[in-house]
């Protein structure tokens, strides 16, 4: 029985921390969507935009070479959606 | 009551996990103080214009702020002098971007052209009168768009008939003064004021006056036409004066 429980604590600690505090799938998305903002061109039509996903990208890396995972999630994700409005913004990328 | 007791330290494991792993703490007031300040000078950037110019810097801008606050927050951070760094980096990065309102003004406005080749230019003013008392404004004012220096299409006129008068009367002197409508701190309304009478003096002197016969001068906000607190108002103090002298 004690076993059990132990069991079950680890595999609820290391949910919860996933969860939580996992950084590693949103520096890898917001890097996706910065990649595929440059690849469309909207440095030109969307300037703005794609300057804060590039330095909201760059800040994740920071929380992440930091340690603050909670921080590297929260640049990551605005990253990220700052691309996806860049690449909406420049009528979906270059033509 | 063993498992009831292991369930609980679960609880509290957990709990501990979080706290240290996320736990924030609040920025202190003089922060949050600093912080709506620093995004005041931004959100007045960004009024005026700045993302259409400068938008790399506007996004490094918000960013550093952004930084800032979210290092502000940080428990396990809570060093007084690093959060300083933070919020200095960005105080820096909002008074680059202030600084960069006037040139990219500028590279907005555009160049003054030439008196319209059509239509029929209006009748000259009459002649200045002949008293002592300091010379009231005789010309129609000119006004401005909102934050703008530019010379409107609607000005072109009054302009053509100021250059007109001043050709006609080489003896002549024209002070131009810029105002501004209530909106913006006093200081940059000064030098706002004083972009439009630039901008009007540029305007003359490309019609022919010569520079050395017109000065400008700038009230800023301080002397307004209608004293009303509304869009009719301050598109009546948005003007341009002329003053013979």
């Amino acid at each position: 029985m004690r076993r059990h429980w132990a069991l079950t604590l680890a595999v609820t600690l290391s949910a919860a921390m996933a969860a939580g505090c996992s950084s590693a799938g949103a520096m890898k998305n917001a890097r996706a969507a910065l990649d595929n903002a440059k690849t469309a061109g909207v440095q030109e039509k969307a300037p703005y935009e794609y300057y804060m996903a590039e330095s909201y990208f760059r800040l994740a890396e920071h929380e992440v070479a930091e340690g603050d995972r909670k921080g590297a999630i929260e640049f990551a994700e605005k990253s990220e959606q700052f691309s996806a409005d860049a690449v909406k913004k420049a009528g979906g990328g270059a033509k | 009551m063993r498992n009831r007791n292991l369930f609980l330290f679960a609880v509290l494991v957990l709990a501990v996990a979080f706290a240290a792993g996320c736990a924030k703490r609040g920025m202190t007031k003089s922060e949050q103080d600093r912080a709506d300040a620093i995004a005041a000078k931004i959100a007045k950037a960004e009024k005026m214009g700045i993302k259409d110019c400068y938008p790399m810097e506007l996004a490094q801008a918000k960013t550093t702020l952004d930084h800032a606050i979210h290092e502000g927050k940080e428990s396990y951070r809570d060093q007084a002098a690093e959060k300083k760094a933070y919020f200095d980096a960005a105080d820096k990065a909002a008074d680059d971007l202030l600084n960069l309102i006037g040139p990219c003004l500028e590279k907005m406005a555009p160049k003054p052209t030439g008196p319209p080749t059509t239509g029929v230019a209006p009748p000259p003013p009459p002649p200045p009168p002949a008293v002592a008392e300091p010379a009231p404004a005789m010309f129609e004012n000119i006004h401005f768009d909102f934050d703008k220096s530019f010379i409107r299409n609607d000005a072109k006129p009054t302009l053509q008939s100021v250059a007109d008068y001043m050709k006609k009367n080489p003896d002549a002197k024209l002070q131009i003064e810029g105002h501004c409508d209530e909106r913006g701190t006093p200081e940059y309304n000064i030098a706002l004021g004083q972009r439009r009478a630039d901008s009007a003096m540029k305007y003359l002197t490309n019609l022919g006056v010569a520079g050395d016969r017109v000065s400008t001068i700038t009230y800023g906000e301080e002397k307004p036409a209608d004293p009303g607190h509304n869009e009719a108002a301050w598109a009546k103090n948005r003007r341009g004066v002329f003053v013979l002298r």
